[in-house]
């Protein structure tokens, strides 16, 4: 489940104290600086500044933890397809960096190579612009959760995570109803950062838990 | 996964995966008619709640799952001193409960096949509960950003993150066994 080969911030994930470390880091960077945001919503010139930047943490920082974006500690669920999820070699990154896939692994080259043979193509071809496409879209299979037991056990964590997070989605919906009841004023104050709360957690709690539980891994000599 | 439902003293053989599908369909119809029908009445002003206690009680009655009682046996199994416990009031009046004591914990407990499935579908669930959320999340910075934009709707903002924050909760209740009705295959008789 854990990434050997992506070294988030330069660490090295085999050890669970680290992993726990960087946990509870992606926590208060999530969590301190939403707060203050969202607390201090009142002032017009910030509303949407906190927005972009609430926008970019939660576009950005998952792929941190890995799991929804490549590139994490946690290997990735399952193959990505959308480019804009992807981490590609010709994309600069942040926090790590996977390799394709080789090209018998994705069938969309292997239609366009049918489609358009490129041997016969000019460098003005509009079918070159197809190959460079389908190469753009290559998905990262390199760090993807692989064998039976990796993904059994990522299964078994989004129970738990599932478990954790539709008491958290009630309990968050009873606060919602009581705070609209005692005052619909705060509704549109708070609504944000209750919308923003479930969906993080929703984007972070299985890698969250994966992270925190893991056991230290052995060292191939 | 149990074979056959339960209701008004009457067994409904569950068996066929087209039985289930119907069920399912027509679980998430009724929710989506009580939704709208509580948008035309008030607004969803007190009403949404309404909607909320029939999931619970279609999670009851049909789906299980998270409760003691429908098709899906229950995700956790009861601790073993309420395995035989009576059954409430409900089920009495609706005569859903299991006419025929099932054995200790047969009728409980998960075997490994069935724990894989569990987990596979509540990662399924998750998965699009995750893109579900994003909506009102996105509903509600266009709204900071662009105010304007709200003023034209038959619904105001917090109406609308209401009434999506509602359908998501909907989906947190149900979609795990629904996924799990949906998929499961024919079952065949034992023996």
């Amino acid at each position: 489940m854990i990434s050997t080969a992506n070294r988030v911030l330069g660490l090295s994930m085999v050890r669970r104290r680290t992993r726990q470390w960087l946990v509870a880091g992606y926590w208060c960077v999530v969590g301190v600086p939403a707060a203050v945001l969202f607390l201090h919503r009142g002032r017009h010139s910030f509303t949407g500044f906190a927005a972009i930047v609430a926008i970019q943490m939660l576009v950005n920082l998952p792929s941190l933890l890995g799991g929804v974006r490549a590139g994490g500690a946690v290997k990735l669920y399952r193959e990505v397809k959308w480019a804009p999820l992807l981490d590609r070699d010709d994309v600069q990154t942040v926090f790590g960096h996977a390799t394709a896939v080789p090209e018998s692994l994705h069938p969309g080259a292997t239609v366009a190579k049918w489609l358009f043979p490129q041997e016969k193509a000019t460098s003005h071809d509009p079918r070159i612009w197809v190959h460079e496409l389908w190469n753009r879209s290559k998905p990262v299979v390199a760090g993807l959760i692989g064998p039976e037991a990796e993904l059994d056990e990522r299964d078994r964590v989004h129970f738990v995570a599932y478990t954790i997070a539709r008491w958290l989605a009630l309990a968050l919906f009873a606060v919602y109803l009581g705070m609209g009841a005692a005052n619909s004023q705060w509704l549109a104050r708070i609504g944000p950062l209750f919308l923003f709360v479930p969906t993080l957690l929703l984007w972070s709690l299985p890698q969250t838990l994966i992270l925190w539980t893991e056991p230290d891994m052995e060292v191939a000599p | 996964m149990n074979a056959e439902l339960v209701l008004f003293g009457k067994r409904i053989d569950m068996a066929l995966r087209r039985r289930r599908r119907l069920l399912v369909l027509a679980i998430y119809t009724v929710l989506a008619a009580l939704l709208a029908a509580a948008w035309v009445f008030t607004h969803w002003r007190g009403s949404g709640m309404y909607v909320f206690w029939a999931a619970l009680l279609a999670c009851k009655l049909f789906l299980g799952g998270y409760y003691k009682g429908g098709l899906v046996k229950p995700f956790q199994p009861p601790r073993p001193d309420k395995w035989n416990m009576p059954s409430g009031v409900l089920a009495l009046k609706l005569r859903i409960y299991q006419p025929v004591p099932q054995d200790e914990e047969t009728g409980w407990r998960n075997d490994e096949r069935e724990l894989i499935q569990r987990d596979r579908a509540h990662y399924l669930a998750y998965q699009a509960l995750g893109m579900a959320v994003i909506l009102p999340w996105f509903l509600s910075y266009l709204r900071i950003l662009r105010p304007q934009l709200f003023g034209w709707g038959v619904a105001t903002a917090d109406q609308a993150y209401y009434g999506l924050t509602l359908i998501a909760l909907l989906l947190f209740l149900t979609l795990p066994q629904a996924i799990l009705l949906w998929t499961e295959p024919d079952m065949r008789e034992s023996g």
